[in-house]
């Protein structure tokens, strides 16, 4: 700068910035000014260039692009969404499939489009993806097969661990361009781990294929997040994870540019409220997600029960267009606080991560439960503060309005037990922080 | 293949910025204000929110003109004051600074903190006995809820809106938890370093 403002001002330390506070707050702590979080990271009140730390992140080098979700239940439609949806420039589209298809009729006319195509398969047939890739040879495809990811929520192998495996190698063998592999860190964060976990496990989760399948596989697996509310937190945990899985890479002598999916987290989405307060979260969500470097950003969660499910309409693609203007990965480099943040979710993350292969690997420890302990002690201190006011979702523990009711939001009752059976380990289950209540009001309107 | 030995696995931490800008250590608190005009900023003075069924218009202009035209109103009601007699302080007690939040997210959060900077020079030169006469409060007018995040993050006293829903920002995204969150940033302060530069050059043109 010219010398406009250093001629008539002069600079502040942190230390006389601190001071000034101290005398201002007339007797009281300043410790008041702290928050801890449940990470167990303190955000200070202010941040300053006299404790500026970093680290070196890779961020990507692409813009990153919008995905729209399609569950195909009929080819014809599905076909024709997708369509459109290319018609209005969305790059990337994500199909939900709950059962084999009809690929010619839904792609037939989506080739060369220079779209990619994300699938998302209930079920593990590897002859069926087989064919679906010579379909899609020419496109850039990403599988999604998580068959750890898949332990973990279902508490199962698809068949066996050992086929599971099997079929996995020989669809990596035979399609080597692919996307073939995700890591489901989005089932972490649904049921409750919070951002330093969710990175942790993330590294010891990839680990397992990693240790599997060699370092080489390392630039063809995506990692799903889910996205939560606290901003700043979430734009860091995206960073530290690429640190932190490079630093690992570097122990199978390689090198990566993960692909990171990210869509809104369901911990805070709630039937209390308007549509709109859901969308807000949703976009702010993405906005954490644009800046924390992510290659691929959905609005949409795969949440059946809302009868208006989140769409991203046109004139909310606008600020975030804006933001790619400003080549948003970027813009973080050397802020203050989200990178002393980045910082310390990347150092204990690494903890955990060392403590997690050190009781030999997070398979291991999904079989004996820990992971899903862990998670769940998280959850449940979500939970309680959630319960008596300290973390705050509008329209549900606070700025409650009592006419609204549930019922115009849902067409059934969304609250019923689903059966259990047997499974290998302990599954672990998404739960958003205000079912609890919704319960208790359907009870009482029905 | 054999499972790895992580344990010596160690993060290298960075203390150096890769740039850095003249502006960058004013602080919250103290003339110029470039991070709030409260050393405690939101922790200590809640965010105040009003709604409003104003239709607000965002006329289309860069924050660079909507700053000089600022700096210009200003000096014009200063020299109003003194004509009737009034002391800067009386006068700056009366005065703020309204602002419409377009979609550019860091030029809104830029223009804030670029605004509390050059308030501050501009009242300098009018020796005000009271600090406070420093501090410029912002009141954040917008018009989609989305807008309330810049507004927050470039530190306004008040936001006008029409509607409630900017409650979910201060409420559940914890941006309100430390002082200026973006600070630092290299593209944020090069934004504020630029606008802050042409929106006094602009104004010094325009007043002569």
């Amino acid at each position: 700068m010219s010398n406009l403002l250093t001629d008539d001002f002069e600079p502040s330390s942190a230390a006389a910035w601190k001071q000034k506070i101290q005398f201002e707050l007339h007797g009281e702590d300043y410790k008041t000014l702290l928050t801890s979080t449940n990470e167990g990271i303190t955000i200070k009140p202010f941040y300053h260039s006299d404790d500026f730390e970093k680290l070196e992140i890779p961020v990507p080098n692409e813009d990153f692009i919008f995905c729209k979700h399609i569950l195909i239940t009929s080819e014809e439609a599905a076909s024709k969404t997708a369509l459109n949806s290319i018609k209005q420039g969305i790059k990337s589209l994500k199909f939900i499939v709950k059962k084999e298809f009809d690929f010619e009729t839904v792609f037939s006319k989506l080739l060369n489009k220079e779209v990619d195509f994300q699938f998302e398969f209930s079920f593990f047939s590897p002859i069926f993806i087989s064919e679906l890739a010579e379909k899609l040879k020419n496109e850039t495809v990403y599988f999604n097969i998580d068959i750890i990811g898949n332990l973990a929520k279902t508490g199962n192998w698809y068949k066996s661990f050992h086929d599971d495996f099997k079929n996995l190698e020989s669809i990596i063998q035979k399609y080597p361009t692919n996307y073939c592999i995700a890591v489901h860190v989005d089932l972490y964060q649904n049921a409750g781990a919070n951002t330093v976990q969710q990175v942790a496990y993330a590294i010891s989760h990839v680990n397992e294929y990693l240790l599997k399948f060699g370092g080489e596989i390392a630039n063809k697996i995506q990692f799903d997040f889910a996205i939560g509310s606290n901003y700043f937190f979430e734009i860091s945990k995206l960073r530290a994870f690429r640190y932190l899985f490079n630093l690992v890479l570097n122990e199978y002598n390689t090198k990566a540019e993960p692909k990171v999916f990210a869509q809104p987290s369901l911990r805070n989405k709630t039937l209390f409220g308007t549509d709109l307060n859901n969308l807000l979260r949703s976009k702010t969500e993405c906005s954490s997600a644009v800046f924390g470097g992510a290659n691929t950003i959905s609005i949409e969660s795969n949440n059946s029960f809302f009868t208006n499910p989140i769409e991203l309409k046109e004139n909310d693609l606008n600020s975030f267009i804006l933001l790619k203007e400003d080549s948003a990965q970027n813009s973080v480099t050397d802020s203050y606080y989200i990178e002393s943040i980045t910082k310390q979710i990347a150092e204990k993350a690494l903890e955990i991560f060392k403590e997690i292969e050190k009781g030999g690997g997070f398979l291991s420890q999904l079989k004996e439960g820990t992971i899903q302990r862990k998670i769940k002690e998280n959850a449940q201190k979500e939970q309680q503060q959630f319960d008596c006011g300290e973390l705050v979702i509008v329209g549900a523990n606070k700025y409650i309005n009592e006419t609204d009711t549930l019922k115009p939001n849902l067409s059934k009752n969304p609250f019923k037990e689903k059966k259990s059976h047997k499974t290998l380990i302990i599954p672990i289950i998404p739960k958003r922080l205000t079912e609890k209540l919704e319960q208790k009001k359907w009870r009482n309107e029905t | 293949m054999k499972r790895k030995d992580f344990s010596k696995l160690k993060i290298t931490v960075q203390k150096e910025k890769d740039s850095y800008f003249e502006h960058e250590d004013f602080i919250a608190g103290v003339a110029p204000n470039l991070r709030g005009i409260n050393s405690t900023m939101y922790l200590q003075t809640p965010l105040e929110t009003k709604i409003s069924s104003d239709s607000f218009t965002k006329e289309n202009i860069t924050p660079e003109i909507e700053l000089s035209i600022f700096l210009n109103e200003s000096l014009r009601a200063i020299e109003k004051g003194f004509e009737a007699k009034f002391t800067i302080d009386t006068i700056v007690s009366e005065l703020s600074f309204e602002t419409k939040i377009g979609e550019n997210h860091f030029d809104e959060i830029a223009k804030m903190r670029a605004a509390r900077m050059l308030w501050a020079k501009l009242i300098k030169q009018f020796n005000p006995k009271n600090q406070r006469s420093f501090a410029l409060k912002i009141n954040a007018i917008i018009t989609t809820s989305f807008n309330a995040l810049p507004a927050i993050l470039g530190g306004c006293q008040q936001i006008t809106s029409k509607d409630t829903e900017h409650l979910i920002f201060i409420e559940e995204t914890g941006i309100t938890k430390t002082i200026d969150p973006w600070a630092g940033a290299t593209y944020l302060e090069k934004r504020t370093e630029e606008i802050t530069d042409k929106s006094w050059l602009l104004f010094k043109k325009n007043s002569i």
